[in-house]
C-alpha cells in the first residue's frame, strides 16, 4: 500500500511543478499545453457525416481573451488559503489522533448521536435503500412480476385459453347423444333460415 | 375416341361394374378361399380415373342430366383417391376385425358412384338420387361392424336424421320446381335471370330447405349434430371415407347448384351461408378443443372443415370455386391419411382412438408418428403442407369478395384447431411411452398408402401450381 | 449454377435430410451425427461469410442483391424470389454465426434423440435464414410461419419441466398474430390486383401501390401485430419467459438470438415500408409501448430468482430499444434498431449460452445456489464480465452503438421517450451486475459450487466467439453499420418522404358483391402530428 502511496506522491509533485502558476513564477506549462484541445471540440466546422450527423456545433473563434488580464492577486489567496486549511487540518488531526487520543474517544462519547451519524456516512447508504431500492424492488416482485405481469398479461393469454376451453366444455354437453335433440337442431337451423327471409 | 351418349357416365360405370364384380366375386367364393377383393375395386377406381382423364376439357353430356365436364371430372378423380386411399388402408382393418369383405367393398364403390353422380348430375332430382345412392352406402358402412353396439347406434342415427334432412331437401326441390318450372340446374339459372324472382317466398323457401339438406351432408352448423357420433361409431376408415367424400360430393353439387343454378339470386342466399359458415367453424373448432376421443375430435375438425369449404362457397367469385376444388383435394389426401393411421393403430377389442392411447408413439413406432404428425400440421394449416396452401386460397377467395370478417374468423379458428391438433402430437412427443395396447404390426401395402398421401400432401403444398391450374380450367368451362 | 442465397437455404436442408439417413435408435452414432451437424451449419455459415464478402455496400449498388426469381404460383403471381439488402445481410450472417455455437452448446445438455434435434435444428435453420431472404411476401409468409414447428418440437421435447406448456403457447400466440398477418396478405395482393389487373406478392411492386388511408391502417395493424408478439413487444411479450426458460439451451440461444430479430426485420422491410402513413400515424403508440417495454422489462428482471427468466426479461428490455428506433422512423434511429438487434444476438445468445453452462453443471437456475464462482470458475467469471458489460451497454462494447444511435434517433424525434429510455439504461445496469456479483462475487456459500469445473476447450469455443464479437462490434462498429446504411437510408426514404393521404372517396372497389355485414373501416381522421423540423436526414 505504501509504494502506491510514493508512486502517487512522487506523481503529484511533478505534475505540480510542472504546473506552477505565473504567480509563482513558473510557466504554467501543463495548462497552456492543453488549452488549444479544448478549443477543438467546442468550436468547429458542422459535422455531416457519420453518426453524429446533423449535430449542429458553435462556430467560433479560438480566442485568445483567456491570456488577457492579470490574475496575479486572485491565485495568490487561492494558493494561500487552500494551503492554510490543509495545514491545519494535518495539525488537528495529529493533535486528537496520534497525541491524545482520549479526547476523540471523550467526544465520541459525549455526542454519540452526531458520531454515529458522521460513522454512517450520514447514513446515505440506507436512505438510499430504504427510499429507493426497497420500494423498486417490492414494486418490482409484488406488483410487476408477481401482479401485474403473472397475473394480468399473461392470465389474458392463459385466460383466452381457458376461454375457448370452457366455452367447449359447456357446448360438448349439447351433443348428448339423443337423435331427438339433433333432430331439433337441425328444425331449429330450418326455422332459423325461414325467420330470416320472413324478416327481409 | 368415338364419343358416344354414354361418355360422362363411363367413370361411373367402371366403379358400379367393379362394384358388382365384387358382390359377386364374393358370393362365388367357396368358404375358406382368399380372394383379393380390393384390388377388383382398385382396378375398377383405376379405370374411373383413366376414363375422366380421357375425357378431361372435352365436355360431353349424357342423358341430358349428366355432364362429364371439367369439375366433374376433376371431383371424379378426387373420389378415385379417395376410394383408392379408403380400399388400401382397409385391407387391414377387414381383415383385423372381421368385417363381411365383399359387402364392404361393394358398399365403398357404390357409395363413390353415388358421390361420383352427385359430382356430375346437371339435374335436381339426379342429384337427389345420387345423394340417396351414396347415403344408403354410408348407412351401411357405418354400421358394417355389427357387433358392435356403438357402431350400430351411430348407422341408425345417422339414417333416421338422414332420411330427416333429405326431407328437406326434396321439399326444397319441389318449390324450385314449383317457381321455375324446372329442374335443370342450367335451365334454372337462365329463367331465374330471366325474371326477376327475388322476393318471391317459395323460391325463398326453395333455396332455404336446399341449404338445410345440403348443409346436413357437409355437417354444417347447426346441422351437424349427427356428425361426431356418427364419426365415432363407424371403423376409422369409413370415418375417413365419410369425412372426405361424401364432404366433396356434397360440396361439388352444392358449388353447382348455387353457384350455377341460382346464381342470379346470390344476394339472397349468401348472407345466410355466411352465417352458416362462421358458426360451423367457430362451433368446430371451439368444441373440438375439450374432445379425448381423437376420432371426435376429428370429427369436429372435419366440422370446421367443412366451414371453410363453405367460406369459398360464399365467396362465390372465379377464386372460390377454384380454391374449394383445390381444397377438396388436400383436404381428402390429409384427412384420409390422417384416419389411417388411427384405423392401423386400433384393434379388434377397442378402437384405440383414446387421446392416451398415443402416448409415446414416438418412441415405438417413429414412422407412424411423423407421418401422423405431418398429417395433423397440415390439417392445422402449417407450410409447407397442402392444408396451408388451401387455407390461404380459400381465404384469398373470401378477402377478394370482401369478406375480410369471414376470413378472420376463419384464420382465428385455425389457430384454435392448432391446439387440439397438436395436443396429439404432444402425446406422441412429448410423453412417455407408458403400458398400453400395442397396435398389430401394419401392412406394408397400408404404410405404402400413407407414405403416397404424405408425398401428396407435401408436393401439393410446395409445388401447388398444377393443381391450381387444373382446378382453374375445371372452373371456367361450367362457370 | 445454383443461387448463393438459395444454397444458404438449402444447405441445411440437405444436411438434415442426410442425417435422416443415418440409423441412430440405440444412439450409437450420436458423436458422428453431432459433427455432421455441426459441420453442415458451419458450411451455412461459411456461405454467409461469402454472401457478406462478395456484398457491395456502396451507395450506388442496386437495393437488392444475389436476386434470385422465378416463378411459382403464377396464376397469383407468387414467386420464389430471394434477394437481400444490407440489413438481411447481417442478419443473416447472424443466423450463420450463432447455430454453430448453438450446436456446440447442445454437445452437453441434449443427451437424448440426438438425431432429431439436429434434424429440427438445421430445418430452424433454413428457414430462418429464408425469413431473411425472401422478397415475396408469400415466401415470406411460409418461411414464417415454417420457423415455428421446428422450434415447437425442440421447447416440447428437449426442454424442461414445464416445456409443453411454454411450447403451446408460444406457437399460438405467435401463430394467432401471424395468421392475421396472413389476411392483411391476401388483402394487399388484391388491392395490387384491382389496381393494375395482376395479382402481385412481389414486395417491390407492392412497395409502388397507394393503399387508402383506412384501409391501410388495418393492414398495418395486422402486420404490425404479428411482428409485435415475435419481438416481443409488451404487452405481448408473456410467452418469451416461460419460451425462454423451458427450452433447452441450444433452443433459447437460437429462439433469442435470432427469431425475436425476425420480429423486429420484418417491422423495418415490411410494415413501416409498406404502409408509410399508417407506420407515421402509430410511430408513438409504439415507441410508448417500447419504453414502457425496456422500463418494465427492466424491473421485472431485476427481481427474478432465476437466471434464464433474468436473460428473458432482460430480452424484453432490450428489444424495447429496437422497437423505439424503428419507431423513430429516421436514420440513426433504424440504423440503431439493426445494430443494436444483432448486438442484442450476440450478447444474449452468450449469456444464455452462459446460464447453461451453469445449470448443465449444478441442475438449478437459482440464483441464490450460486454464489462466489470467481474462486473457482475464473475464466467462467472472465467471459461472463465481458458479456454482462456488453449487455449493460459499455461504451466499447457493442451494446453501446446500439443504444446510443437508438436514442439518438429518437431524441430527434420526440426526446420524451428517451428520457424514459435513458432509464432503462440504467436499470439494464442494475440488473445484470447485481445477478453478475451474486452468481461470481462473494463468498462461496453453497458447497456444491466448490468443485465445478472452469471452461472446457468446447465451451471456449462456443462463448470465445460470441465475446470476441461482442468486442469487435463495439470497438470497429463500422464494419457492420456500413453494409446496412444504404438499405436503411432507402427504407427511412420511403417512410418518410410519402405522399399526403388519400381521401376515402378514392377507395379502389371490391367486386360487386354483396356483403352481409359492412367490414367496419371507418376511416381514421388524418391527423398526423407534424413532425418537429428536427429530422434531418443526412445527404
Amino acid at each position: 500500500m505504501a509504494t502506491a502511496l510514493i508512486v502517487l506522491a512522487v506523481g503529484s509533485i511533478v505534475a505540480g511543478y510542472i504546473n506552477i502558476p505565473h504567480a509563482l513564477g513558473g510557466h504554467t506549462a501543463l495548462t497552456e499545453w492543453l488549452t488549444p484541445a479544448f478549443q477543438a471540440t467546442n468550436c468547429g466546422a458542422p459535422v455531416t457525416t457519420g453518426e453524429l450527423a446533423g449535430l449542429a456545433l458553435e462556430n467560433c473563434e479560438p480566442t485568445e481573451a483567456a491570456e488577457a488580464g492579470d490574475h496575479t492577486g486572485l491565485e495568490l489567496t487561492l494558493m494561500g488559503v487552500s494551503s492554510i486549511v490543509a495545514l491545519i487540518g494535518i495539525g488537528l488531526a495529529t493533535f486528537l489522533w496520534l497525541r491524545n487520543r482520549q479526547i476523540p474517544d471523550r467526544m465520541a462519547a459525549q455526542y454519540g448521536g452526531v458520531y454515529r451519524l458522521l460513522l454512517n456516512k450520514y447514513y446515505v447508504d440506507e436512505v438510499y435503500d430504504a427510499t429507493i431500492v426497497q420500494p423498486i424492488k417490492v414494486v418490482s416482485t409484488e406488483g410487476l412480476w408477481r401482479g401485474f405481469d403473472v397475473k394480468l398479461v399473461d392470465g389474458a393469454v392463459n385466460g383466452a385459453g381457458y376461454l375457448v376451453s370452457g366455452v367447449s366444455i359447456v357446448l360438448r354437453l349439447l351433443q348428448n347423444g339423443s337423435v331427438k335433440t339433433y333432430a331439433m337442431s337441425t328444425f331449429v337451423g330450418v326455422v332459423a333460415i325461414l325467420a330470416y327471409y320472413l324478416w327481409r | 375416341m368415338m364419343s358416344s351418349a354414354f361418355d360422362a357416365v363411363i367413370p361411373m360405370l367402371c366403379v358400379t361394374l367393379a362394384g358388382l364384380v365384387v358382390l359377386l366375386a364374393e358370393a362365388f367364393m367357396r368358404k375358406d378361399e382368399k380372394m383379393p377383393i380390393a384390388p377388383l375395386g382398385l382396378i375398377g377406381l383405376a379405370g374411373a380415373a383413366v376414363a375422366s382423364v380421357l375425357l378431361w376439357d372435352r365436355n360431353t353430356e349424357s342423358f341430358g342430366v349428366v355432364s362429364g365436364d371439367n369439375f366433374g371430372l376433376f371431383v371424379n378423380l378426387v373420389l378415385v383417391a379417395v376410394g383408392a386411399l379408403t380400399i388400401i388402408f382397409s385391407t387391414q382393418t377387414v381383415e383385423r376385425d372381421g368385417l363381411p369383405a365383399g359387402e364392404y367393398y361393394a358398399m365403398v364403390l357404390f357409395a363413390i358412384v353415388g358421390m361420383m353422380l352427385m359430382g356430375q348430375a346437371t339435374d335436381l332430382l339426379v342429384i337427389f338420387l345420387a345423394l340417396e345412392t351414396m347415403s344408403i352406402a354410408v348407412y351401411i358402412l357405418t354400421g358394417i361392424r355389427r357387433d358392435m353396439q356403438q357402431s350400430t347406434e351411430a348407422a341408425f342415427k345417422y339414417f333416421l336424421l338422414g332420411a330427416f334432412a333429405s326431407s328437406f331437401f326434396l321439399y326444397g326441390i319441389a318449390f324450385l320446381y314449383g317457381t321455375t318450372g324446372t329442374t335443370n340446374i342450367d335451365e334454372m339459372s337462365t329463367r331465374i335471370a330471366a325474371q326477376s324472382m327475388s322476393g318471391n317466398p317459395m323460391i325463398l323457401l326453395g333455396i332455404g330447405l336446399l341449404i338445410v339438406g345440403f348443409a346436413f351432408k357437409i355437417a354444417a352448423v347447426p346441422f351437424h349434430m349427427w356428425s361426431p357420433d356418427a364419426y365415432e361409431g363407424a371403423p376409422a376408415v369409413i370415418t375417413g371415407f365419410m369425412s372426405t367424400g361424401v364432404k366433396a360430393a356434397a360440396i361439388a353439387a352444392f358449388v353447382r347448384v348455387f353457384l350455377k343454378g341460382l346464381d342470379p339470386m346470390i344476394a339472397d342466399w349468401a348472407p345466410i351461408l355466411w352465417w352458416i359458415a362462421a358458426l360451423t367453424m367457430i362451433v368446430g373448432t371451439v368444441v373440438g378443443v375439450a374432445q379425448t376421443s381423437l376420432k371426435r375430435m376429428l370429427a369436429y375438425s372435419s366440422i370446421a372443415h367443412g366451414g371453410y369449404l363453405l367460406a369459398g362457397l360464399v365467396a362465390g367469385n372465379e377464386v372460390g370455386k377454384a380454391a374449394i376444388l383445390f381444397y377438396l383435394a388436400a383436404y381428402a389426401l390429409t384427412n384420409l391419411g390422417a384416419f389411417g393411421v388411427i384405423a392401423l393403430i386400433g384393434n379388434r377389442e377397442r378402437a384405440n382412438d383414446d387421446l392416451r392411447d398415443y402416448a409415446g408413439l414416438y418412441h415405438t413406432h417413429p414412422a407412424l408418428a411423423a407421418l401422423m404428425a405431418f398429417f395433423l400440421l397440415s390439417l392445422g394449416g402449417f407450410p409447407p403442407t397442402a392444408g396451408f396452401i388451401a387455407k390461404w386460397y380459400i381465404f384469398s377467395a373470401a378477402i377478394g369478395s370482401g369478406y375480410y370478417g369471414l376470413a378472420i374468423i376463419g384464420v382465428l379458428s385455425s389457430v384454435v384447431s392448432v391446439f387440439f391438433y397438436l395436443r396429439i402430437v404432444v402425446m406422441m412427443y412429448m410423453t412417455d411411452r407408458d403400458a398400453r395396447p400395442v397396435p398389430a404390426p401394419i401392412s406394408s401395402l397400408a404404410m405404402g398408402g400413407l407414405v403416397v398421401a404424405m408425398l401428396g400432401v407435401l408436393y401439393l403444398g410446395v409445388l401447388p401450381t398444377r393443381l391450381i391450374e387444373f382446378a382453374q380450367q375445371s372452373i371456367s368451362t361450367i362457370f | 449454377m445454383i443461387g448463393l442465397l438459395t444454397l444458404a437455404i438449402v444447405t441445411p436442408i440437405i444436411g438434415s435430410l442426410l442425417l435422416l439417413l443415418i440409423p441412430n435408435r440405440d444412439g450409437s452414432k450420436d458423436g458422428l451425427i453431432r459433427t455432421l451437424a455441426f459441420a453442415v451449419s458451419m458450411i451455412a455459415f461459411a456461405v454467409t461469410l461469402v454472401l457478406w464478402a462478395s456484398f457491395d455496400a456502396s451507395a450506388s449498388a442496386p437495393a437488392f442483391q444475389f436476386v434470385e426469381r422465378s416463378s411459382w404460383i403464377p396464376q397469383f403471381g407468387i414467386e420464389y424470389y430471394l434477394g437481400i439488402d444490407g440489413l438481411s445481410l447481417m442478419l443473416l450472417v447472424l443466423t450463420g454465426f450463432l447455430t454453430p455455437i448453438a450446436l456446440l452448446s447442445s454437445w452437453h445438455s441434449v443427451d437424448k434423440k440426438i438425431k432429431e434435434f439436429s434434424i429440427f435444428m438445421l430445418l430452424l435453420e433454413a428457414s430462418m435464414i429464408g425469413v431473411f431472404c425472401a422478397l415475396d411476401i408469400f415466401l415470406f409468409y411460409v418461411f414464417w410461419d415454417f420457423v415455428l414447428i421446428p422450434m415447437y418440437f425442440l421447447i416440447g421435447i428437449w426442454g424442461y419441466d414445464q416445456r409443453i406448456y411454454a411450447a403451446i403457447k408460444f406457437i399460438l400466440y405467435t401463430m394467432a398474430g401471424s395468421v392475421l398477418m396472413l389476411v392483411a396478405i391476401i388483402g394487399l395482393s388484391w388491392l395490387h390486383q384491382s389496381a393494375t389487373g395482376e395479382y402481385s406478392f412481389d414486395l417491390l411492386k407492392l412497395y409502388e401501390l397507394t393503399i387508402p388511408q383506412g384501409t391501410q391502417y388495418w393492414f398495418f395493424l395486422a402486420f404490425t401485430l404479428a411482428f409485435i408478439i415475435k419481438v416481443p413487444l409488451f404487452p405481448f411479450h408473456t410467452w418469451l419467459p416461460d419460451a425462454h426458460v423451458q427450452a433447452p439451451t441450444p433452443g433459447s440461444v437460437i429462439l433469442a438470438g435470432v427469431m425475436l430479430k425476425m420480429g423486429g426485420y420484418g417491422l423495418i422491410r415490411f410494415a413501416f415500408p409498406l404502409f408509410p402513413e399508417a407506420a407515421l400515424y402509430f410511430a408513438p403508440l409504439l415507441a410508448t409501448l417500447s419504453v414502457i417495454a425496456i422500463v418494465y422489462g427492466a424491473l421485472v428482471a431485476m427481481v427474478q430468482p432465476d437466471m434464464k427468466k433474468l436473460v428473458a426479461y432482460s430480452s424484453v428490455s432490450h428489444m424495447g430499444f429496437v422497437i423505439l428506433g424503428i419507431a423513430a422512423s429516421n436514420m440513426q434511429g433504424i440504423q440503431g434498431a439493426s445494430y443494436q438487434m444483432l448486438a442484442h444476438g450476440v450478447s444474449t445468445g452468450a449469456l444464455f449460452c452462459i446460464v447453461g453452462m451453469l445449470s448443465d453443471r449444478r441442475h438449478t437456475r437459482l440464483i441464490s445456489e450460486f454464489g462466489g464462482l470467481k474462486t473457482h470458475m475464473p475464466r467462467l467469471t472472465a467471459v461472463m464480465l465481458i458479456i454482462t458489460l456488453s449487455s449493460i451497454g459499455l461504451p466499447g462494447m457493442n451494446g453501446f452503438i446500439g443504444e446510443f444511435l437508438i436514442m439518438l434517433g429518437a431524441f430527434k424525434w420526440d426526446p420524451r421517450f428517451v428520457v424514459v429510455a435513458a432509464l432503462g439504461v440504467i436499470l439494464s445496469a442494475v440488473y445484470m451486475l447485481w445477478m453478475f456479483q451474486r452468481v461470481f462475487y462473494g463468498k462461496v456459500t453453497n458447497s456444491h459450487n466448490k468443485g465445478l469445473p472452469d471452461l472446457s476447450f468446447r465451451e471456449w469455443a462456443i462463448v470465445g466467439p460470441l465475446a470476441a464479437a461482442a468486442i469487435a462490434m463495439g470497438v470497429a462498429p463500422n464494419v457492420f453499420l456500413k453494409p446496412m446504411e444504404p438499405a436503411v437510408q432507402r427504407i427511412v426514404d420511403r417512410v418518410q418522404s410519402r405522399q399526403p393521404l388519400e381521401t376515402a372517396e378514392a377507395v379502389i372497389p371490391y367486386s360487386a358483391r354483396p356483403k352481409p355485414k359492412e367490414p367496419d373501416r371507418k376511416p381514421q381522421a388524418p391527423s398526423p402530428k407534424p413532425r418537429p423540423a428536427s429530422i434531418e436526414v443526412a445527404q
